[in-house]
């Protein structure tokens, strides 16, 4: 949250699935998606906005279960 | 598993083994008396695999206003034990699963938990800790700790040093990072108060203490 790493259910913070790295310094993001649901560009915004500053452009991908 | 199961048994069989530590509900166990750093341990349950936790040590300096919990200076435990990435498996009524695993974390918790908390105790400490062991020393957030702890061991010189670069940093950064608003607004304050008057900083950032202790319900150890 604001490039912090905070608790599971902070308010305001944002949960992905899946990190490559370590939560501060993370290197790829997977957001899992099931059905018709996709990784939009408004979440992969709202993702960025959080991430710690200097990992700002790393991939952020959509998984799917096989 | 809920939260509040794994801690009923973390409060029964880890937490007496605490001596000085507090439990606050739902995760956390924390070090008494709380001076200028929270040092505490967060149990985080996983919600890929319900019957997984993982167990994270940190300190939290409080005098950097903050209405959540922060676990930037710290890390896993089991990240201390090799880089290791650990998740425990409990369920509730396994008692013997139940006292292998929490004989397990108490391990942990005495191997490589308690050394931390000892090594990040005040504000000279958390200083020592980002220069040395963080993995991102040049972030804002590191810099603005570090910033608020030279002011409170007496370093005004470098304060300032760092508060200036901090801001200026801050205000060219903020339109990707909104947040860096707020951040760049208490480097400011803090600036102009070590300007004006040391004394006056630091009782601002014994208010910020108070501030934090407060939002983190935890008022009583004011």
């Amino acid at each position: 949250m604001n490039g912090s790493v905070v608790p599971r259910g902070t308010r305001g913070a944002v949960r992905v699935d899946a990190v490559r790295g370590r939560p501060e310094r993370p290197k790829e993001i997977w957001d899992l998606k099931t059905g018709g649901a996709r990784l939009t560009p408004q979440r992969i915004q709202q993702i960025r906005r959080h991430l710690p500053r200097g990992c700002q452009n790393i991939p952020i991908r959509e998984v799917r279960p096989r | 598993m809920r939260a509040s199961s794994l801690m009923r048994v973390v409060r029964k069989q880890i937490l007496p083994l605490l001596p000085n530590f507090k439990y606050k509900p739902t995760t956390i166990l924390y070090a008494t008396p709380v001076d200028m750093v929270l040092r505490a341990f967060y149990f985080q349950t996983s919600y890929l695999d319900k019957e997984a936790f993982t167990v994270w040590v940190f300190a939290q300096p409080l005098y950097v206003p903050c209405d959540h919990f922060v676990l930037n200076i710290g890390g896993r435990l089991g990240w201390f034990q090799r880089g290791e990435e650990i998740w425990w498996r409990w369920r509730p009524n396994d008692a013997e699963l139940e006292k292998q695993v929490m004989q397990e974390v108490y391990w942990y918790i005495q191997k490589h938990g308690l050394p931390f908390l000892e090594r990040v105790r005040t504000p000279n400490d958390i200083i020592w800790w980002i220069d040395k062991k963080s993995t991102n020393p040049r972030d804002v957030h590191y810099q603005e700790t570090k910033a608020y702890s030279y002011v409170l061991v007496g370093d005004y010189r470098r304060a300032l040093q760092i508060l200036s670069r901090l801001y200026t940093e801050l205000r060219h950064d903020e339109p990707n990072y909104p947040w860096m608003g707020e951040m760049a607004e208490r480097v400011s304050l803090i600036q102009s108060l070590l300007e004006q008057s040391p004394e006056a900083a630091i009782q601002q950032l014994h208010e910020w203490r108070n501030w934090t202790l407060t939002k983190l319900r935890l008022e009583k150890e004011i």
